[in-house]
């Protein structure tokens, strides 16, 4: 039996659907139910939703064998676990984004805005600027309008949300997409049933 | 118990136990902090105004105490390291081989590492790597010294999007791209995977690794160890400490390394000590956890009695049913709940005999 974590929301249904197409498929998940974990015993998998921040805990402490996580909250939260597949889904771009007519001066601490310090801090630090680090949760968009930050460092998809509060996405720092991950001892004793389970994803990506 | 079995284990090939006390000069981590994985380390001043510290390694010890000589030692003894943002005294077991390390001394060790996982559990599995050949292969490969790091800690998440990501930024050539991805792919028992590891072999010197590994493969085998050992070339962790073979054990449903261990030539040569060394540590304190056996209550029987009791019949009550095997917690009545968790509750009345007792 492999245990999958699957993040809430749009891509973890998209990430299902694949797996559903690669073989895994779990009818009862569908259901609109309370249920928190979903089984298909032919199969041999059991599936779980989690929030999408939380799938690379699961997986790195061994509750989940595998599961879908985002490259973001892979580089954030650095979880050790393989890193199997790139299921090319859910693609954006880390970026740094601002007012459109943003002039960065050297001469100031540069304040940044994000839900993504450890990726940001990284960036900067690479690049030898200065900074000031401001951890938020969410609406980061708000940040640079009110004058708690100069830029921010965000997911952006579209560029829409930007465009609507006047920001602009001024510097790409990396390419997000979806990724299949596997705890490091589930992968000892599971390996080919995993391995299997990787092989059919790639074959329905 | 765990513990004895691992002792007789190592008892059993010679080994010696090694003690030491609690504490040990802070200059030896100090001059050593390469060697240890976290540098946080616990110090007080003693009353000679030397600066001590609190030991979070046991192996700089054994190697600052070798003369030269070869040595084969055990040890369980407690460590104290950082872990989780706090320091936390571990227990761990452990065994070093100091001296000339030929091939069989190294399997001896790696022997016993197996050996010590099956006593924990008949399913684990220890998987094995050489550093020195993936230093090989990515030598030839004209790397930055931080696209080598990076390469590395990729290799170390079997990250094959992230190898070919590289390729495509230009750092890798298609054909060591490609090289890299098999060599993380291999995940076999150790003589098949030593085969599928003969086409990545680029020189000499990765055929000499090579050749070393299936005669530690072939003596695995005389140790009586088959197929639960394993080719893992994504092994990469502490490749500053480690030069040459290194391995991990697993055991089922617990989700980090049980076991790990390897080839650490480079410690005692910064020592000026022309021996090579060999070993491998147990984290037994965080193992104990799964192995102890859950317990779901404080005692078999709670047995109350009132304020007109007479206590030295309730004393030789409790005594008979103790005698009978059973756990006896012996509380005042007080209106208050007992705070024990108990699976039976027995008011002991005048003339009651043990038999009326039934869990």
């Amino acid at each position: 039996m492999i245990q999958v974590a699957l993040p809430k929301g749009r891509l973890g249904e998209k990430a299902y659907e694949t797996l559903a197409a690669a073989g895994y498929e779990c009818p009862s998940i569908l259901e609109k139910n309370r249920k928190l974990t979903f089984e298909n015993q032919e199969k041999g998998v059991r599936y779980f939703w989690v929030k999408p921040s939380d799938v690379s805990i699961y997986v790195e402490r061994g509750a989940a064998d595998v599961g879908i996580a985002g490259k973001d909250i892979l580089l954030e939260y650095r979880p050790d676990v393989y890193e199997l597949l790139d299921l090319k889904m859910g693609k954006c771009r880390m970026c740094v984004a601002g007012p459109e007519d943003f002039y960065d001066d050297p001469n100031k601490t540069l304040r940044v805005a994000t839900k993504f310090p450890h990726i940001a801090g990284e960036y900067y630090e690479s690049r030898s600027r200065d900074i000031d680090i401001i951890k938020l949760n969410g609406s980061i968009e708000l940040a640079p309008i009110l004058g708690l930050s100069d830029v921010i460092v965000d997911i952006v998809e579209t560029g829409k949300t930007l465009a609507e509060n006047h920001l602009a996405p001024l510097e790409t720092i990396v390419d997000i997409s979806a990724r299949f991950i596997c705890n490091k001892v589930s992968y000892k004793f599971k390996y080919q049933e995993i391995l299997a389970m990787r092989d059919a994803l790639a074959k329905n990506l | 118990m765990l513990e004895e079995q691992l002792n007789q284990l190592y008892e059993g090939y010679g080994y010696r136990k090694f003690r030491m006390s609690k504490f040990e000069d802070y200059d030896l981590y100090a001059q050593n902090k390469d060697f240890l994985k976290k540098g946080h380390i616990i110090t007080f001043t003693d009353v000679d105004g030397s600066l001590k510290a609190l030991k979070p390694d046991i192996t700089l010890s054994i190697i600052k105490n070798n003369n030269g000589d070869s040595e084969k030692v055990y040890y369980n003894e407690n460590v104290y390291r950082e872990m989780g943002g706090t320091f936390q005294e571990i227990l761990q077991v452990g065994v070093e081989s100091v001296g000339q390390i030929d091939s069989y001394a190294e399997a001896e060790v790696i022997a016993l590492a197996a050996k010590s996982l099956k006593i924990l559990s008949e399913d684990y599995v220890l998987d094995l790597s050489d550093v020195s050949f993936i230093r090989c292969l990515l030598g030839g490969m004209h790397l930055s010294q931080k696209d080598q790091e990076q390469a590395l800690s990729l290799i170390a998440q079997k990250n094959a999007p992230g190898i070919q990501d590289l390729a495509d930024r230009g750092i890798l050539t298609t054909q060591d791209a490609q090289a890299i991805q098999e060599l993380m792919g291999i995940y076999a028992p150790l003589k098949e995977g030593i085969a599928q590891a003969g086409a990545l072999a680029r020189d000499n010197r990765s055929w000499e690794i090579l050749r070393q590994l299936s005669v530690t493969a072939s003596m695995l085998e005389a140790f009586g160890l088959n197929g639960r050992i394993r080719l893992d070339f994504s092994l990469v962790n502490s490749m500053d400490y480690y030069n040459g073979v290194i391995f991990q054990g697993f055991l089922p449903n617990i989700p980090f390394p049980a076991l790990s261990g390897g080839r650490y030539d480079n410690l005692p040569q910064k020592m000026g000590k022309q021996v090579g060394a060999i070993g491998f540590a147990l984290y037994m304190g965080r193992l104990e956890q799964y192995f102890r056996q859950e317990r779901s209550y404080d005692a078999d029987v709670l047995l109350t009695y009132g304020p007109d009791a007479d206590l030295a019949k309730l004393a030789a009550f409790a005594e008979a049913l103790r005698a009978k095997g059973y756990t006896v917690r012996c509380q005042r009545e007080s209106g208050q709940p007992c705070p024990a968790r108990c699976r039976c509750k027995f008011r002991y009345h005048d003339g009651a005999v043990p038999e009326e007792v039934s869990l």
